[in-house]
């Protein structure tokens, strides 16, 4: 009750000194005292449920096919509440008692709102000739639209509807963001620079915050509070009035390189106010604010890329888990809360937990879907959710062979370097021998698995090498390089029979030949010694070899590499011989010396 | 009169002695010379020792051979050596001529190939079977004449898929295996394998004596009817005239038919 007529004495008070014009280059801005009074707003509900007035978790679905339709469908009883056709051209937002969106062509379009009962158009609002539509927000049964004119001098504009009627307009001097409201108050960025905050019965502006150190390109409302920023989060509160990231309560995620940090759409981005790829690559976060700043729910940010998600922890960008929805493209996805939601594109609604990615049954909704906005937060999916290990899930994401996800496939590969098992090794193997791996994820699925050196996967990787050239079967073995690399990190003379058949295979290009050479000479194995020693003796004539003498300078190097009397004597004879290459005789000869004074030099020691 | 004789004989012992020299290596020559010219520095003059060492056939010439090979030799010279090697006939030449199915120059390792073939042993069949599978046509094709040399029967499926694989070194081996169940599958292979190449080895199973009953060679002859172009005119043509009028035969008496109503039809 003392809170109540604090609040109202305040209002009282800062009455007087409220800025008189909305959107002006020069206001009060900053002002702590107009900021509490938003706070008091903003902050008066703050529950994890639905917004609508039915109270059930709903997800509203654009679909793909012609005629477009928009489904509401109920989340907990999985299946649609109702299905109306409409010619959407914009996100769905809902308010209490209405779901809303712009329909039509572009030049034509008009506000929508529906019953969220029952779908029923309950009234529409026709825009303007000559504009441009940027954006929608829906609080209560209020729709808020930013339009652009280009009639006459270009202008933009809030206005705000009821029942299809303008309850008010305010006209802008410069760029306006795409509007987000609740609790009365609608958020507004303005100039990439200001976040202007109105009453929503009104359209008065009840107080404006002119960010000094970083552009204000998102405004997102939900049940956690208002945030806003661009390159990081800022949560609004009392502290909101400092305007610098360091006064303000402020932070980022810790995100590897090759995420984006999109943390919300932009504002001022046209494309961003419908349905779109941007619906498809986000960060999925739901932050709260505490004693000591912003702190992100299970310390974690979601990366969600087409069909691949990745938990990272927020403060050191460790991977946590990882998910990856097989085959469909996600068309979006939301984290609400107690989950985080998703559509695909072939119609599946599904769920993971937030805190490990165990995937909850999926449900089929039987159409194809565009796009879809989510009014569950607080949802909590029913079914018994099934985990799955992290190189499993990694392994799927490697073995995606969709293009647009090659970042996400490179970053798992090195992530999956980091695990142990054998499992690793077999998915690092499928993806290089694997005809379609694109050139880039071959090189790291290799470099991961040189680097690794499983000893565990010795007979996988020795395995791998079976395959040999076949003009009748059409084969042709791959990663032989890879593989033959890997083996020779490892050292084990178990692989020399393996790599032998490889030197020995005329079809072994000389560039693979000389890695087989390279693991032959780490291999401790006296089978390789003879094998080296054959092969320089038989080409070290060979005029093929004689543009090649790096394939056998390195043989001469594996040769003394594996030591004993017989290599030393081979070499010896190949540097003498007068037919040998002169450039691979001179080298014999170095190698001998060198090799000679580095023994005499260890005996001496 | 008598400087001029002196002078005739002088100008002919120096013929003599060019037309010696020049006619070295058709002298008998000892091992030892030779297989130090195999392991020089004259490419030519190496090739012409290895040929000698073929020739000589005592044991210590293949050894000369043999350690010439396990050493190094230049492929043109390798090659000559290998075929050198396959007139000793000698199954102490088997581990060399292995590791040279492995060789990266193709002619050599097509050389390797028959060479094993004058050799009864289970790792030179081994060798040729795998060589059937070879990059290399040429490789191929000496694997297939080693097939067909050594009467390696089991080898038909792999040449009938090479058959159909469009390999011209298959026709005249897997002819020469064929029995009547590789003659029926090969006369069913109208539309699988390009028409010369069928016609060709249809025409050649043809003309085996011994392949079965009649109705095999009269399956052979329709098959040879249905193949358009010259090559199935000319199997039939060859086979109308390896076959005698009589005792009549029905193969015969279909493939004169066909071979007359192709020439009406011209």
């Amino acid at each position: 009750m003392m809170t109540a007529l604090r609040t109202l004495l305040l209002l009282a008070l800062v009455a007087g000194c409220m800025p008189k014009r909305t959107f002006g280059i020069s206001a009060n801005d900053n002002n702590a005292e107009q900021m509490a009074l938003v706070l008091a707003k903003a902050n008066s509900k703050l529950v994890r449920e639905p917004g609508n007035i039915t109270g059930k978790p709903m997800a509203f679905m654009l679909t793909a096919t012609k005629p477009r339709k928009l489904i509401a469908w109920d989340l907990t009883a999985k299946k649609a509440a109702w299905t109306v056709e409409a010619e959407i051209a914009s996100r769905v937002v809902v308010g209490g008692s209405i779901v809303a969106h712009a329909e039509g062509k572009k030049g034509n379009l008009r506000i929508v709102a529906r019953d969220v009962r029952t779908g029923k158009q309950l009234w529409s609002y026709a825009l303007e000739a000559k504009t441009e539509f940027l954006g929608l927000t829906a609080d209560s049964d209020r729709v808020f639209v930013v339009v652009r004119s280009d009639a006459g001098k270009r202008k933009w504009y809030l206005v705000a509807l009821r029942g299809g009627s303008e309850i008010w307009r305010k006209n802008a001097p410069g760029v306006l963001g795409a509007p987000s409201a609740r609790n009365g108050v609608v958020y507004l960025p303005f100039m990439t620079q200001w976040l202007t905050m109105l009453d929503a019965e009104s359209g008065a502006q009840i107080a404006r915050l002119r960010q000094s150190d970083e552009a204000i390109n998102f405004v997102r409302t939900n049940s956690d509070g208002v945030f806003y920023g661009s390159q990081g989060i800022f949560a609004l509160d009392d502290k909101s009035a400092a305007a610098t990231k360091e006064g303000a309560t402020y932070d980022k995620v810790k995100l590897p390189e090759f995420v984006r940090p999109f943390y919300h759409f932009d504002s001022f981005n046209p494309i961003q106010a419908r349905y779109s790829a941007f619906d498809r690559n986000r960060v999925l976060w739901r932050a709260k604010i505490a004693d000591d700043g912003l702190t992100f729910q299970d310390s974690l940010s979601v990366v969600f890329s087409f069909r691949v998600f990745f938990a990272f922890d927020s403060e050191t960008g460790d991977l946590k888990w990882a998910h990856h929805h097989p085959r469909n493209t996600v068309v979006g996805a939301e984290h609400v809360g107690s989950a985080i939601l998703y559509v695909s594109m072939e119609g599946e609604i599904g769920a993971l937990a937030t805190a490990t990615g165990a995937v909850y049954p999926i449900s089929k909704i039987g159409s194809r879907i565009l796009g879809v906005t989510f009014d569950a937060d607080g949802f909590v999916p029913t079914g018994k959710a099934k985990t799955t290990s992290p190189i499993e899930a990694l392994g799927a994401v490697v073995r995606d062979r969709d293009s647009q996800l090659n970042s996400q496939r490179l970053f798992a590969l090195t992530a999956l370097g980091s695990l142990k098992g054998v499992e690793v090794t077999k998915t690092l193997l499928r993806v290089l021998k694997d005809k379609k791996t694109p050139p880039a994820i071959y090189k790291k699925a290799g470099d991961v698995l040189i680097t690794r050196k499983d000893k565990d996967a010795l007979p996988l990787l020795i395995g791998a090498l079976a395959e040999h050239q076949d003009f009748i079967a059409g084969s042709r073995p791959r990663a032989v390089e890879q593989v033959a690399k890997a083996l020779g990190a490892i050292g084990e003379p178990q692989a020399a029979p393996a790599l032998i058949a490889h030197l020995e295979d005329p079809a072994t290009s000389l560039k693979t030949a000389r890695m087989v050479i390279d693991a032959l000479g780490k291999s401790r194995s006296q089978d390789a010694a003879g094998a080296l020693r054959t092969y320089l003796l038989l080409y070290r004539v060979d005029p093929a070899f004689k543009s090649n003498p790096d394939v056998l300078t390195a043989t001469i190097d594996a040769l003394l590499a594996t030591g004993g009397a017989k290599a030393r004597e081979v070499v010896a004879y190949v540097a003498a011989e007068p037919r040998t290459h002169k450039t691979v005789a001179n080298y014999a000869k170095r190698a001998l010396a060198q090799t000679k004074s580095r023994g005499q030099t260890e005996k001496g020691k | 009169m008598k400087r001029m004789s002196g002078f005739a004989t002088r100008v002919g012992v120096l013929i003599l002695m060019l037309v010696v020299a020049q006619n070295a290596w058709a002298l008998p020559v000892n091992v030892p010379k030779a297989r130090k010219i195999l392991i020089g520095t004259d490419i030519d003059a190496a090739q012409k020792a290895a040929q000698e060492l073929g020739r000589l056939k005592q044991p210590a010439a293949l050894g000369a051979l043999l350690d010439g090979l396990a050493m190094g030799l230049h492929p043109r010279v390798a090659k000559v050596a290998l075929a050198s090697v396959a007139k000793h006939r000698s199954t102490n030449a088997l581990d060399v001529l292995m590791h040279y199915t492995h060789h990266r120059n193709p002619q050599v390792r097509a050389a390797s190939i028959l060479a094993l073939s004058e050799l009864k042993h289970a790792r030179a069949r081994t060798a040729w079977r795998l060589a059937l599978h070879d990059a290399n046509k040429d490789v191929r094709a000496a694997a297939a004449q080693a097939v067909a040399k050594r009467k390696d029967k089991g080898s038909a499926k792999t040449l009938i898929k090479l058959l159909k694989m469009g390999d011209d070194g298959v026709p005249g081996p897997l002819a020469s295996i064929a029995t009547a169940d590789t003659a029926r599958r090969v006369a069913e292979l109208i539309g699988e394998v390009p028409h010369a190449l069928l016609a060709d080895c249809v025409g050649q199973i043809l003309l085996k004596k011994k392949l079965g009953k009649e109705q095999i060679y009269v399956q052979l002859v329709q098959t040879l009817g249905k193949i358009p172009g010259e090559a199935s005119l000319i199997a039939l043509t060859i086979y109308l005239g390896a076959v005698p009028e009589k005792p009549v035969r029905q193969s015969r008496r279909l493939a004169q038919a066909i071979y007359e109503s192709r020439l009406e039809g011209e």
